[in-house]
């Protein structure tokens, strides 16, 4: 691999690469998506609670599963946003600039693998996967949100990559089980999918990996994964480790065969070229608009290089790429959402090496022509990223996006005397966002929630949504109590009707709207003493 | 033929069609049999061409054939809100302003609609799962989706059309796929018998992944 960046041209096109890279992923990085979803400020603010006391949310020191909402995710990312806040302070760029920085690594990651491909015939191949693999809508759109899964990606493939040099290598072997077992700390998706890998890479590759030379290794890669799994192991028999066994597909109704079939739908539907090439995420939150997560003249490119993988499919390079192909959507498909691009993430890796094997045959016919004809789809391809995700996504998902409580968070500044009821009806969980905003002491936070989460940290998982800090509760609006008390209730447009509005005497003291001119939040003035005369204080809420 | 006749009868789809119009599945089964004949011999008679041009028009004639470059109140709607979403675009030249007008090309020129109603079409009729699995889990709305084919016939069907891509006349899938997937592509999808000029195609597909795996044991 050193080889690669001796030659000054190489390195030369590797910089360039590397700082295309981290323009693209960094521009406005705070901006776009706009907004500031629960997911991104939960590991935001955690990263900042540990930063500030070594200690997260609920006061538990180092924990080795986040707790969060309950979702108990793995703490990688969260421990990587540390520096970032700590250098940059607590704002969103800072908590999505770790996912930025993986996203650039990964192209390298990509650009490593496809230059150790025995049958990609072209020096130019690997240089133009690393480029295109930057603007790939699935890539980019991960690599700028301060999720898990972009770093989970990269130790993912990382540990794929050394596990396939170790074919040839001996000594790379204990490396890439070693970063695959690190990536089960980054996201749910790598605890399933990489015992998975393992096993299948053994089977596949036994003639080489249990011959006499490796067989030490493989003792020393057993004892590795065992001593780096026992954070994972301890709290295997609690809630933490499994917390989303309801996103399963339900057995309680269905037979097995309705089950099998449940089952290979979802697992084909990630091999569906109209979900891959054409179709956005049907979730609004993953996707980008217009969008799906490969450029559709990728199907192409895409079709020739199957065709290749499959006729060399007794070669390592083929192996290793099928393997990947098969295995990498069965956590996904396990669940229950339709296409999940954010479970199924692994599957970027060998699609986008069968991709570049595509393009590397094309170039086969005609290089001049080619490279012309893959210059003017590179730029369309960025203009068309350009368009969905700078002009469209910022304005169109703003809302699925937490757009709105940076703005909340500033009126609550500006209201220091005030009380604020956050309606949680249908609003997702508030309190995190707003204590990332208002960037409220960890230590004092701490402080206000309930201590016996704690003592139960990893077998206690039920999330209760009322929080009391700062000027502020997060909780359902109680109407027979809550218009008798002297606070701004906000909430969505649904959760004061005119009507209420009226017969309460609220009065609407601002509005906050999305970049669509929808209406995000609300907030009423009460008026208790108004509203008791209206009772003529029969309401035992009514103070004398 | 015992096998290709298998599939066809056990095809809730071919059902399907026998109920809607006797004549049509009649020539669906004779259709179905002159591909997996043209598939086996390499040569493409001029009975299966006859035969395969009148399914065609069948698939013509049962399709509600929208105009590509009309929108619906919800794309209209769409529409204008996304117009005022493009930033103004300008180049100044020697002191000369010219204005780029990027939300007309990309919302407003007819070649941007077209090209995008042919993707979806096309898209839509490429969908594996819209053929086993009545296009779980992403059934598109205001359709009446239904399953065409057994879904554990995906596995052998994959097996035949990978095990004979490389091998088979280019002739005949150009004929037998390439063309009714270009052809709904333009005229859509709106068809209560889905797009049937594609079944002797999977049909001879899922035959030959039959034999390869019958070959293998």
């Amino acid at each position: 691999m050193i080889k690669y960046l001796k030659k000054p041209l190489d390195m030369f096109f590797l910089f360039l690469i590397f700082f295309f890279g981290l323009y693209l992923y960094t521009y406005k990085l705070d901006k776009i998506p706009n907004g500031f979803y629960t997911d991104e400020a939960l590991p935001g603010y955690n990263a900042y609670s540990l930063l500030q006391t070594g200690k997260d949310e609920y006061g538990k020191w180092l924990p080795i599963a986040l707790r969060f909402y309950g979702s108990y995710n793995p703490p990688l990312y969260t421990l990587s946003v540390i520096p970032s806040i700590k250098l940059l302070g607590l704002n969103v760029f800072a908590v999505r600039l770790p996912a930025a920085i993986f996203g650039v690594f990964s192209a390298f990651v990509v650009f490593y693998f496809l230059k150790n491909l025995d049958y990609l015939k072209f020096k130019i191949s690997p240089y133009l996967g690393a480029l295109l693999f930057l603007i790939t809508p699935w890539h980019f759109f991960y690599s700028r949100i301060g999720y898990e899964v972009g770093l989970a990606f990269l130790l993912f493939s990382g540990g794929v990559l050394f596990c396939y040099l170790s074919l040839k290598n001996k000594y790379f072997l204990l490396l890439g089980l070693f970063i695959l077992s690190l990536s089960t700390y980054t996201a749910y998706t790598q605890r399933f999918l990489v015992p998975i890998f393992i096993v299948f890479f053994f089977i596949i590759f036994r003639k080489i990996l249990f011959c006499k030379n490796y067989r030490h290794l493989i003792y020393v890669g057993i004892f590795l994964l065992i001593i780096t799994q026992i954070l994972n192991l301890t709290i295997l028999p609690t809630p933490a480790f499994f917390p989303k066994s309801d996103l399963f597909s339900s057995s309680e109704s269905a037979g097995q065969i309705h089950l099998i079939r449940e089952f290979l739908s979802k697992y084909f539907g990630y091999f569906s070229l109209r979900s891959l090439f054409f179709l956005p995420d049907p979730d609004l939150q993953r996707s980008i608009p217009e969008l799906s997560v490969f450029y559709s003249w990728m199907l192409i490119p895409f079709i020739i290089g199957l065709l290749k993988v499959i006729a060399k499919k007794s070669e390592n390079s083929s192996k290793i790429i099928l393997l990947l192909f098969l295995v990498s959507p069965i956590p996904a498909a396990l669940t229950k959402d339709p296409f999940s691009t954010h479970r199924a993430l692994p599957l970027l890796l060998p699609f986008f090496l069968i991709i570049i094997t595509g393009i590397d045959q094309i170039l086969k016919k005609r290089v001049s022509l080619t490279l012309l004809a893959g210059f003017t789809v590179f730029s369309i391809s960025l203009i068309i990223l350009w368009r969905s995700y700078f002009v469209l996504l910022p304005n169109e998902r703003a809302d699925v996006w937490g757009y709105g409580f940076e703005q909340l968070a500033n009126e609550i500044i500006s209201r220091p005397k005030e009380h604020f009821l956050i309606d949680q009806t249908r609003i997702k969980p508030a309190y995190i966002s707003l204590a990332f905003f208002l960037k409220y002491p960890p230590e004092k936070f701490q402080q206000t929630v309930d201590p016996t989460i704690q003592k139960n940290y990893y077998t206690d998982s039920k999330f209760d949504n009322h929080y009391k800090f700062a000027n502020l509760e997060t909780k359902n609006v109680a109407w027979e109590e809550d218009i008798y008390e002297e606070q701004i209730i906000v909430g969505d447009i649904f959760t004061v009707s005119q009507q209420q509005a009226e017969e309460h005497i609220l009065s609407q003291v601002f509005e906050i709207k999305d970049p669509l001119g929808k209406i995000v939040f609300i907030g009423y003035k009460t008026n208790p003493l108004e509203k008791c005369k209206k009772v003529n204080f029969k309401s035992s809420q009514c103070k004398s | 033929m015992f096998i290709l006749g298998f599939i066809i009868f056990t095809s809730f789809w071919f059902w399907k069609i026998l109920n809607y119009n006797l004549f049509l599945s009649f020539i669906l089964i004779l259709t179905t049999f002159t591909t997996y004949r043209n598939f086996n011999s390499r040569i493409i008679g001029v009975t299966g061409i006859l035969l395969f041009t009148i399914l065609l028009l069948f698939q013509v004639k049962f399709t509600e054939i929208s105009n590509l470059t009309t929108l619906n109140n919800n794309e209209i709607t769409i529409q204008q809100q996304r117009i005022n979403e493009y930033p103004q675009a300008k180049i100044t030249l020697f002191n000369k302003t010219i204005w780029v007008p990027i939300a007309n090309w990309f919302e407003l020129r007819k070649e941007s609609i077209v090209i995008n109603k042919i993707t979806e079409n096309f898209s839509e009729v490429i969908d594996l799962n819209l053929y086993f699995f009545a296009n779980h889990p992403r059934e598109r709305n205001g359709v009446g989706e239904f399953e065409k084919f057994h879904y554990l016939f995906v596995i052998l069907f994959l097996v035949g059309i990978f095990g004979s891509i490389n091998s088979c006349d280019k002739k005949w899938f150009a004929l037998y796929f390439l063309l009714p997937v270009f052809m709904i592509s333009f005229i859509g999808n709106k068809n209560p018998l889905g797009s049937f000029s594609l079944f002797p195609f999977i049909v001879v597909m899922i035959s030959a992944g039959v034999k390869r795996i019958l070959k293998f044991i």
